[in-house]
């Protein structure tokens, strides 16, 4: 418990010296969380090179943008300026007409607006990694599938979730229902969920 | 009730918000109530905790490299310091033009209107000037003498012609008066040294001048793009 409230301690004089425009302050946090933005962002865009360049971006904007950082949970903040580096370069990647970040979310489900899946690349990741998780995650579209990272794999409430993807609560509460759902579905024929093949008494 | 389905089961979407604790506490109560005796709607709970559970394991990939932004060197933008001291440099660059020039003119004006006089080296200058129209003046004076003794005997021709040489030491004197360089091969070391002081400092001047201009035209030409 001590540990927390030094960590907490730790990053509030951090963000207090990056805020005003120390850049080595400002590289501590980067260094506690990058590991973290770079996996979001790898299991968003679903390869390696493009993760990388979405992660120096989100920093990068990150740096320019501490002084907006009003306080609460820096690692949401932080995710909603990544998420937003990782829709940037989805978005070059489809070469589709400038949608905004709405359009891409609110065109609700789904194969229309965001990419299906990811392709040959993070399958490998996945099989690399010898989780069907990992390969189910990758056959979501884009915003169902940075929800589930959001809230599952990094823990955010609703409401930080709803601020890192800009959208209403309850269009983060059935798309991430839709997603799970999904998941269940894949890994059910991959039989690995047993629970579920037993329906009956 | 609300969540569940025709067929009295819960439906996927209140599952999915009963496990992030996000329903209702009478929807919540009802839902456990139907679990306890359901176990379809027991199975499906199951089957959504494993995604969840699979999903908070999920392995962490390490980073390819770091992510941190580059710390400045020393000042925080070096780019406006030199751009000043260009600037600097070309003001003095000029003002020293503008004065080795003056000097030049100065100097020059000085000497070609010979008033040097309390000046060592140019009143040699002036002597060896002044002293020329009078050698040609006593050397103009015999020559028309010669010319016109020569014109006025043409029968007595040898005494003349014998008499213009006897009178040579005004013609000699006329032919060696005029040029200055004569005079410069007798004094060369009076005369060198402000002379060449004034062409040196013209010489400075046009050479700074030229560095002036360029080193200005460098200024003007835009710094380097700032990395951030």
């Amino acid at each position: 418990m001590s540990d927390d409230v030094d960590l907490i301690a730790f990053e509030a004089s951090t963000l207090e010296a990056a805020r005003q425009g120390d850049v080595a302050a400002f590289n501590r946090l980067v260094v506690q969380y990058q590991t973290l933005v770079y996996n979001v962002s790898l299991r968003t865009i679903g390869n390696r090179d493009d993760a990388a360049d979405a992660t120096q971006e989100a920093f990068v904007s990150a740096y320019r943008s501490i002084g907006t950082f009003r306080g609460g949970s820096f690692k949401a903040w932080l995710l909603r300026i990544a998420v937003n580096a990782c829709y940037d370069v989805l978005r070059r990647r489809q070469r589709r007409p400038a949608g905004s970040l709405d359009e891409l979310n609110e065109q609700g489900d789904v194969e229309v607006a965001a990419p299906d899946g990811l392709g040959p690349e993070a399958a490998a990741i996945g099989a690399e990694t010898a989780g069907a998780i990992e390969a189910a995650l990758a056959t979501l579209p884009a915003d169902q599938r940075v929800l589930v990272l959001l809230c599952d794999v990094q823990g955010l409430s609703y409401e930080e979730a709803a601020d890192a993807t800009q959208v209403a609560l309850g269009t983060v509460k059935s798309r991430l229902s839709r997603a799970r759902a999904r998941l269940r579905d894949h890994l059910r024929q991959r039989g690995e969920l047993p629970a579920g093949l037993q329906r009956h008494d | 009730m609300n969540g569940f389905s025709a067929d009295g089961h819960a439906s996927w979407d209140l599952l999915s918000a009963y496990s992030d604790q996000e329903v209702e506490p009478t929807d919540a109560a009802a839902l456990e109530r139907h679990i306890l005796t359901c176990s379809r709607c027991t199975a499906e709970l199951a089957d959504l905790e494993a995604v969840r559970r699979r999903l908070q394991s999920l392995a962490l990939v390490a980073p390819p490299r770091g992510f941190t932004l580059p710390e400045p060197a020393r000042a925080p933008d070096p780019v406006p310091l030199r751009r000043e001291r260009h600037a600097r440099l070309v003001l003095w660059t000029r003002a020293a033009a503008a004065l080795a020039a003056l000097f030049f003119v100065l100097i020059l004006s000085l000497d070609l209107l010979g008033v040097g006089a309390n000046v060592g080296v140019s009143s040699t200058l002036g002597r060896q000037q002044v002293p020329s129209p009078k050698v040609a003046a006593p050397a103009a004076a015999p020559a028309p003498a010669a010319s016109s003794a020569r014109s006025e005997g043409p029968a007595a021709t040898d005494k003349p012609v014998e008499s213009t040489p006897a009178s040579g030491a005004p013609v000699g004197s006329l032919s060696t008066a005029p040029p200055a360089p004569v005079p410069s091969s007798d004094t060369p070391v009076r005369y060198a040294p402000l002379r060449l002081v004034s062409i040196g400092a013209g010489l400075l001047a046009l050479v700074l001048a030229v560095g002036a201009v360029l080193a200005g035209r460098r200024a003007h030409r835009p710094g380097p793009p700032s990395t951030l």
